[in-house]
């Protein structure tokens, strides 16, 4: 009896697990009534659709609840959707020719020499209270984010306009500061010539807010529904922290006759079952699709969006002997195959990134910088490369008196959680081409940003840099203003670049990534993509490749 | 009794402040920081920014600003988000929290006896073979297989309840299901154990034999005396409910407490961690302070001893 009892048990565990395994995987497969799977970079941007539906409501979805929406202290693209939902930019992202449509500005000039640039705010612009959006507003807005008081982390990305450093530091007064209002008129210098400033105004981090609003609430402006006054096409009516957020249609903006959709509802969480099954209950319009699940959501709308990204491998040569070693990186690099790994790990072999500066930046007389600028880097074509790499590890290794064992004990790869994937295939690649086996530690984001930013890491798989604007400078700057990699040729091109313009400045950006390559330090491994399933019923929904995700305001639901 | 209160509270004060303590250097041991700022960040905005929220002092001034503060009961505000101060974060969330934790234990340990009992009474057959069978799931699935488990059958198929969310009635019902489970497992198990070693005494043969009907027995002699176990193990019970669902306020959305301490930890949010460690500290030590006076009154050796 009791055996009985006993097998007839571990079958119902076995049951029991069974049903736990196919219910967590969260399938939607049984939809088959697909739609058509469509590439590019903005989705359902037709206005062809059928009848309105009687309720304009958007469901979407955000993973971590935002610090803020203040435009001035926000550091994250995420919550950056919402910052340019409430509050106006100068320019609009669009995927037209120009890559903008109008918004907060109506016009802009610029003087010969690229450093005077001259915005004309919109007339009769209000805020959703319904006052003036002021010239003031916006030099307030400027001169808030460069005291220090505001703890803005993002305070050194107006360092472009002359003086912002020293204003920030207390060096200089507000009438040294370059930005200056006359009627309706901004008037902003930049201290070096910058041909990119209109890209740069298409950002969120340029929205003004409310001199009234941000002088009564300080640095809690944005942080709360009551704290906020929105300029942009919605306005933020409910915020329950790490809960959800609630936006609804400012009646106040100055294009709200073009804004259809009522609401929004945001959902803040991070449990991936969840939102998968709120997406297939139609309570989400968007759902991001992990890779390992395309298969899955293959029946779905899914829209591919390239991100303005690349992934390198980073290695540190100024914190460890093994790495300080050119050869040896070069022997690390030449082991490692962008193509296997993008096919393998991504899913999609054209991600691979033989550049430091993706698809999409801005090249020479209106072209791609990609295209223009070729692969810089290549893969191991056949085994002679892959013997060239092991006698380079050998030179390297001869040269600071170390064999494999000890490389194997000196350092590790870093990566995040979400990088472990790809640390262990490219631990595999060097390990079966190089025979050396690097043992990879998965670190916490706040854990391994002051490693990076304090130089004490090895090498870190998985980082990478993005960009707030389609500029190769925003692919490289980073490593100058670092100042860790300590080369007076790199810093001459880079200064050089800086005072240059147009197509010349452009043809100095490609030398300076040509440079860096060819030292080993960063190892491109892909350019990044993210895809959307999005509900058929969504229309006008612009998804973007850099900065803020998306844009609702022309957002409609169709029946 | 007076001197015994007395020593009692002494001692709990000493835990708080070595709670505290060890917590504000532990958690600046941990490394991270509460911005996350980017690689390029320059020195200047990243001095300001330490120089803001008084992190560039040595730790042990840190440690007595601290201290000075939280003697006026002042828990600070978050260092990432803010406008939510901790002591607002603790009364939001604390409440919710205790919906789903009690709730949890509460409808754990009432359908938990229910089947405890059946299958005490039906020792040996299919129900209590069945209730065995429960039991072992209930400890053996984590609450978040069956917390997703629940919300893809639950809401999601079959539209019975909201996905997620904390809105009303209709919500608080699928995360109580999730939190209950592993209570209902637990105290099954144990009242079926307990009613059985009762079962086995003499007094009850004594009722029996004093010609008593079986539904005499059961009522008064049997579930009195097997319940004695089941409400001593309430107090820890209750005491992890606040926290201890930290998952299935994530799976159902529901801005619980619980939640809020997994971020502060990961943010490092400084202000944050202290503020929660030290309230749940206080809470935990005021229950025991609590039922070592109850002890005490109970059993007057202790009261001596002590």
């Amino acid at each position: 009896m009791k055996k009985q009892v006993k097998k007839g048990m571990s079958l119902f565990l076995m049951l029991a697990m069974v049903i736990c395994l196919t219910a967590c995987g969260g399938g939607s497969n049984k939809e088959t009534d697909g739609n058509t799977k469509t590439d590019g970079s903005t989705a359902a941007d037709s206005t062809s659709g059928g009848e309105l539906a009687d309720e304009q409501v958007l469901g979407i979805y955000r993973k971590t609840e935002p610090a803020t929406l203040d435009p001035w202290v926000n550091n994250s693209g995420e919550a950056g959707t919402m910052v340019a939902a409430v509050h106006e930019p100068m320019l609009r992202k669009a995927d037209n020719d120009k890559g903008y449509e109008p918004a907060l500005m109506t016009d802009y000039t610029v003087s010969d020499d690229h450093t005077v640039h001259t915005l004309t705010l919109r007339e009769g612009a209000k805020w959703s209270d319904g006052t003036d959006i002021t010239a003031d507003d916006i030099v307030y807005s400027i001169q808030r984010v460069l005291d220090q008081n505001l703890g803005s982390e993002i305070a050194y990305k107006y360092y472009v306009i002359k003086n912002a450093e020293a204003f920030y530091k207390g060096e200089a007064g507000a009438e040294e500061l370059g930005v200056k209002a006359s009627g309706n008129q901004i008037e902003i210098t930049t201290s070096e010539p910058c041909d990119y400033f209109q890209d740069i105004l298409t950002g969120s981090q340029f929205c003004p807010v409310q001199k009234k609003a941000a002088e009564e609430f300080g640095d809690a402006y944005g942080t709360d529904a009551d704290k906020t006054v929105a300029s942009g096409p919605f306005k933020l009516t409910e915020w329950v922290h790490e809960n959800s957020m609630v936006l609804e249609k400012n009646e106040n903006y100055w294009d709200a006759e073009n804004v259809t959709l009522e609401r929004i509802n945001i959902t803040i969480t991070s449990d991936d079952n969840t939102v998968q099954g709120m997406y297939q209950n139609d309570e989400l319009g968007i759902l991001q699709v992990k890779e390992e699940l395309l298969e899955q959501y293959s029946s779905e709308n899914i829209t591919d969006v390239s991100s303005l990204r690349v992934t390198f491998i980073e290695f540190n040569p100024n914190n460890n002997e093994f790495m300080a070693n050119k050869n040896i990186r070069e022997a690390l690099s030449i082991a490692f195959n962008r193509k296997l790994f993008a096919e393998q790990v991504m899913h999609n072999g054209e991600l691979a990134a033989y550049g430091l500066v993706p698809r999409g930046v801005k090249g020479m007389d209106g072209g791609d910088f990609r295209e223009q600028a070729g692969d810089i880097v290549t893969d191991a074509s056949d085994q002679s490369e892959i013997d060239r790499a092991n006698e380079l590890l050998d030179t390297g290794l001869k040269e600071i008196g170390k064999t494999k064992e000890e490389m194997e004990k000196g350092f590790s790869i870093q990566c995040l959680e979400s990088g472990k994937n790809q640390a262990q295939a490219i631990q595999n690649m060097w390990k079966t081409n190089l025979g050396i086996e690097m043992p990879v530690s998965v670190l916490e984001i706040n854990v391994l940003l002051p490693m990076l930013t304090g130089g004490t890491f090895d090498c870190v798989i998985g980082g990478g840099q993005d960009s707030e604007y389609r500029d190769p400078q925003g692919f490289m700057q980073f490593i100058y203003d670092e100042g860790k990699w300590d080369n007076d040729e790199f810093r001459a091109l880079v200064e050089k670049a800086h005072s240059q313009t147009g197509d010349e400045r452009i043809q100095t950006w490609m030398d300076i990534e040509k440079m860096v390559l060819d030292n080993f330090i960063y190892i491109p491994q892909i350019y990044a993509e993210n895809h959307w399933a999005v509900k058929p019923y969504i229309q006008g929904l612009k998804i973007f490749d850099y900065g803020y995700e998306f844009d609702f305001k022309h957002v409609s639901v169709t029946k | 009794m007076g001197k015994y209160v007395a020593k009692r509270f002494v001692s709990m004060v000493i835990t708080l402040f070595l709670v505290a303590t060890v917590t504000f250097f532990l958690m600046h041991a941990v490394p991270g920081q509460p911005f996350e700022i980017s690689r390029e960040t320059p020195e200047s905005v990243k001095e300001a920014l330490y120089a803001k929220y008084g992190l560039d002092r040595p730790l042990s001034e840190q440690y007595v600003i601290y201290m000075k503060n939280l003697l006026h009961g002042d828990f600070g505000v978050s260092m990432k988000y803010k406008s939510q101060t901790v002591l607002g974060k603790v009364t939001s969330g604390m409440p919710v929290s205790a919906v789903i934790g009690f709730g949890g234990v509460l409808a754990g340990c009432l359908i938990g006896a229910c089947f405890g009992i059946l299958a005490a009474l039906k020792n040996k057959g299919i129900t209590d073979y069945l209730v065995i069978i429960l039991a072992i799931l209930g400890v053996s699935i984590p609450n978040f297989v069956f917390g997703s488990l629940i919300q893809r059958y639950f809401a999601v198929e079959w539209k019975l309840f909201p996905i997620q969310g904390w809105k009303g009635a209709e919500y608080v019902i699928l995360p109580v299901m999730a939190a209950a489970f592993t209570n209902v497992a637990y105290y099954a198990r144990m009242l079926r154990t307990s009613m059985l070693d009762v079962m086995g005494q003499d007094y009850i043969y004594t009722a029996k034999s004093k010609g008593l009907n079986q539904d005499e027995i059961v009522g008064k002699h049997i579930l009195r005396n097997s319940f004695l176990p089941l409400v001593t193990s309430l107090g820890p019970m209750c005491a992890g409910a606040l926290t201890g669902n930290f998952v299935i306020e994530k799976i159902f959305n529901v801005p619980g407490i619980g939640q809020s301490m997994i971020s502060s930890i990961q943010n490092s949010d400084y202000t944050m961690i202290m503020g929660l460690t030290i309230i749940f500290a206080f809470i935990s030590v005021i229950c025991y302070f609590l039922v070592d006076i109850i002890y005490g009154i109970v059993d007057p050796r202790i009261r001596i001893a002590g």
